[in-house]
């Protein structure tokens, strides 16, 4: 008798949801673990490093929580609007330049077209839709592109990351240059999204707090986004044509438009996202003001398996530890931990997907 | 005679129910075994396991009398078994050739193509399969592919050959070389295992056959001799059939044994009278009207100036051998490929270049050729599939948002009102067996209320109690008034449901045949090109 056993990796059939859940969690497990180890081998104690991290993006009180959603918030809308193109298997890799040219237009409102004196809630109506639109066309590109000469929209839609970061870049260090200074003029206040800082009058603990109302919509966004995935004829086209193009134009979806569609409301989402950003945080348009949340919100969307509410966790997570990880010093270690971290639980997210399995040889019998 | 091959009480469990509950076969060298039974019977599975694509939860393998177990096909193929699936599964834009050297150890690592391609021409010369190597797949026809499959399951040294329907999209022509091919096979002394629903051909090339009903072996290699074709479909459903008249599967009156009917005894000359009398009746305005439609596909014409008139209540069948165009026309009919000239109307609206969803909106409905791929996917639910085209009608409130509930009830009536047997609406698509799937398919397009149904191999691969099931429902749509363009490649399909026969030749269609001058063997060399 002859055993010749060998490991064998097949895609799972049934995907147990469980399984969805838990390997996340133990990447992230396995990530902080090995993350520790880095850190030992440096001479940094682990245990304070990771206390640390934990108290300033979630424990640590109200104040470390708001800095937690402030930055979820353009990680929530990017990732919305990278669910709705993976839905329906469109790649938009360029979520980033769509935020760029979002928070562009959001500048070009605030500083130029709108008078500083207009009410808080028109100019900020104004930003809001030329975020989004400007996104949306910069979005809509790719799709075009893509459903009239079947170019691949991953190429397209990274490409015009580059495109729009020196589109911004033209506007910042000349054309709207404050004094020559490489950023624009900063925002009249009646452009400013509301602060739970400055609700301290009536309630003094949120004094100082930084959240932005930004929040709020990329939560609104998250419930319109389930909505229109799971209750409209739109979603069901969207997954119809996700899984399998030919039996969606079969069934008579208009397949070509709803490429365009995809494309372009995933470009709006992250258009505002950048117009939040501008408006909630930055306050004027300067380089670099994102650190690459368009390409952390595929990661996001993609672990949160497209679900708008689970979208909304894994942002939340994800930006806890990026600002967590300001307390370690040299910066370059925070950077190496975010990695280590995130590599885990993608890599964790292969024993979700497929299983090991041993196989016995064949296995004769005299 | 020596044993080749035995499968003992195998049970292979699929989520829901048992594919295969102690089920079994025994295999002679050199012979030719049928293995029949209805869709979801549980052949396939059983064939899977043979061929290592599965493995059982209990029960034995065994290979000339040695007990094996087969962790994948290579090893099953390293035992002399080899199967040729349905599909074919060939890479279309490589040659045959290549197709059958592709993953062959012996073909070494640096390809020796002249050496191993003058082994190949001697094999095919040897069993008498007319083949060029050097064709690309996609040129082929269905049965050449069929030939390629066969090469490429040989040259791997078979012993023990398992053909899972291999004449299900073959011309009744190519289907009798196939068999000829067989039995030359069989005398070399390679076993065959022949999985079929045709029961004409498993009577003509078989020396024993084992029956499958509902996972279990109901017959276990019966000689053919012992029994007649009524017997093993009765077998195969598991109940009489209708209409007992004469007891060898002879001219029954009821639909239930018209397919055994046809294979024994030609049609008869009262039926098509009647028939024909009966189209008059019911004949109404135009409804489906194509002008000089021509579609160019990468310098191929596929369709040429094809003129097509169909009125309501009508039925026209479209023969041919497939390839010939049929897809092309059905595709062009539907709105799914738009010609590269002429003219398309519905209904007096020109629709030339307006898409699928503009013929549904016209009471259109197309059942397409592949059920997998166009019609459904295998990853959706099947409620989702029961909806993909009327999803627009299921929405609720002020918002129009789409209703859960009107999904689900619309999937329970089409699968309690066609009888699709499925584990549960929320399952996926591809759970079901082929005869449950097309089924639901039907069932789906006829929910539609529509006027028009186009129709492509609406039966291919279906056994003998889903095929009368479909026909039936097809047949009593026309009879109220909804036009039918049935394109198949099963002739006997288009004789019992056509009231006009046009045959398809590359790409151009002939002039029409009146039901009354129905002649099986003038239709067959039309098809071949050979009558105009």
């Amino acid at each position: 008798m002859t055993w010749a056993p060998k490991i064998v990796v097949e895609p799972r059939i049934e995907r147990s949801r469980s399984l969805l859940f838990l390997s996340p969690m133990a990447g992230l497990a396995a990530g902080i673990l090995l993350g520790a180890v880095g850190l030992e081998i440096l001479g940094i104690r682990s245990g304070a490093a990771f206390l640390a991290i934990l108290r300033a993006g979630f424990t640590g009180g109200p104040y470390s929580l708001s800095d937690t959603a402030t930055k979820a918030c353009p990680l929530i809308l990017c990732a919305l609007g990278c669910a709705v193109a993976f839905k329906a298997q469109l790649w938009n890799v360029g979520a980033e330049g769509q935020l760029l040219v979002g928070a562009w237009a959001a500048t070009g409102i605030a500083t130029f077209v709108v008078p500083a004196g207009a009410p808080s809630v028109l100019m900020l109506a104004a930003m809001a839709a030329a975020g989004a639109v400007a996104g949306a066309v910069w979005g809509a590109i790719p799709g075009l592109l893509r459903a009239r000469f079947q170019t691949s929209e991953i190429l397209t839609s990274l490409m015009l990351v580059y495109v729009a970061v020196h589109w911004n870049n033209y506007f910042i260090y000349s054309a709207w240059s404050d004094r020559g200074f490489q950023m624009t003029p900063l925002y009249p206040e009646n452009a400013w999204l509301p602060r739970l800082g400055d609700l301290a009058g009536e309630a003094p603990a949120f004094s100082g707090m930084t959240l932005h109302a930004g929040f709020l919509a990329a939560l609104v966004a998250a419930g319109w986004l389930w909505v229109l995935l799971k209750r409209t004829r739109f979603g069901f086209e969207l997954h119809v044509s996700g899984l399998n193009i030919k039996t969606a134009r079969h069934a008579g979806m208009p397949v070509k438009r709803n490429m365009v569609l995809a494309m372009a409301l995933s470009g709006c989402m992250a258009g505002l996202a950048g117009m939040c950003e501008m408006s909630g945080v930055v306050h004027r348009l300067q380089e670099n003001f994102s650190p690459g949340y368009g390409f952390t919100a595929i990661l996001v969307a993609w672990l949160a398996r497209l679900n708008p509410a689970a979208i909304v966790l894994v942002s939340l997570l994800l930006s806890g530890l990026l600002v967590g990880s300001k307390q370690i010093q040299p910066s370059g270690i925070a950077m190496m931990l975010q990695g280590v971290v995130l590599t885990s639980v993608v890599a964790a997210d292969f024993f979700a997907r497929f299983r090991i399995r041993f196989e016995p040889g064949v296995q004769e019998e005299a | 005679m020596d044993q080749a091959l035995e499968l003992r009480s195998i049970v292979v469990p699929y989520p829901g129910l048992r594919a295969c509950d102690g089920a079994g076969i025994e295999l002679r060298t050199g012979e030719i075994h049928s293995l029949v039974g209805e869709n979801g019977a549980g052949k396939s599975t059983l064939m899977h396991v043979a061929a290592g694509l599965l493995r059982p939860r209990s029960g034995s393998i065994l290979v000339n009398g040695r007990n094996v177990v087969f962790g994948s096909p290579t090893e099953a193929q390293a035992n002399g078994i080899a199967m040729v699936f349905q599909s074919f599964l060939l890479v279309d834009r490589l040659t045959v050739l290549d197709n059958v050297l592709l993953g062959w150890s012996l073909a070494g690592r640096i390809l020796r193509r002249e050496e191993m391609a003058s082994e190949l021409y001697a094999t095919c010369s040897r069993i008498g399969l007319d083949l060029d190597l050097n064709a690309p797949v996609s040129r082929l026809s269905a049965g050449d592919k069929q030939k390629a499959a066969l090469l490429r399951a040989l040259s791997r040294e078979a012993r023990i050959l398992i053909l899972d329907e291999p004449t299900a999209v073959l011309t009744p022509a190519e289907s009798e070389r196939l068999l000829d091919t067989m039995r030359a096979l069989a005398r070399s002394g390679i076993s065959i295992i022949f999985v079929s629903h045709k029961l004409p051909e498993i009577m003509a090339v078989t020396d024993r056959i084992t029956v499958m009903n509902r996972g279990r072996t109901v017959a276990s290699g019966v000689p053919v001799a012992d029994v007649s074709p009524r017997q093993v479909a009765e077998l195969m459903i598991g109940r009489p059939l209708a209409g007992t008249t004469h007891p060898d599967g002879g001219a029954g009156s009821g639909a239930d044994s018209g397919r055994l009917r046809r294979a024994h005894e030609p049609e008869t000359g009262t039926a098509v009278g009647e028939a024909a009398a009966d189209v008059c009746a019911r004949k109404g305005g135009m409804v489906l009207r194509l002008r000089s439609v021509s579609v160019v596909d990468t310098g191929v014409r596929r369709l040429d100036r094809v003129d097509l008139e169909l009125r309501s209540g009508q039925v026209i069948g479209i023969a041919g051998v497939s390839g010939n165009g049929q897809r092309e026309l059905a595709e062009v009919c539907a709105g799914v490929l738009t010609p590269g000239s002429g003219g398309v109307e519905l209904f007096d609206m020109d629709v030339t270049g307006s898409g699928a969803a503009s013929r549904l909106a016209l009471g259109l409905r197309y059942l397409c050729e592949d059920r997998y791929r166009e019609g459904a996917d295998p990853e959706l639910t099947i409620e989702e599939t029961c909806a993909l085209k009327d999803y627009g009608q299921l929405t609720r409130g002020r918002l129009k948002l789409l209703d859960p509930c009107g999904f689900s009830r619309l999937a329970r009536l089409t699968l309690e009102s066609f009888g699709v047997v499925a584990p549960g609406i929320r399952g996926r698509t591809g759970a079901l067996s082929g005869g449950n799937l097309q089924k639901l398919l039907v069932g789906r397009e006829l929910f539609g209320n529509p006027k028009v149904i186009v129709a492509h191999q609406p039966t291919q691969g279906l056994d003998i109690s889903a095929t009368e099931c479909i026909r039936g429902e097809l047949k009593a749509r026309a009879a109220a008034g909804c036009a039918l363009l049935l394109v198949s490649s099963d002739l006997d399909e288009i004789l019992e449901l056509a009231d006009e026969i046009r045959v398809m030749y590359r790409g151009r269609l002939l002039p029409a045949v009146e039901r009354a001058r129905f002649d099986r063997g003038a239709i067959g060399a039309m098809m071949a090109g050979v009558l105009q």
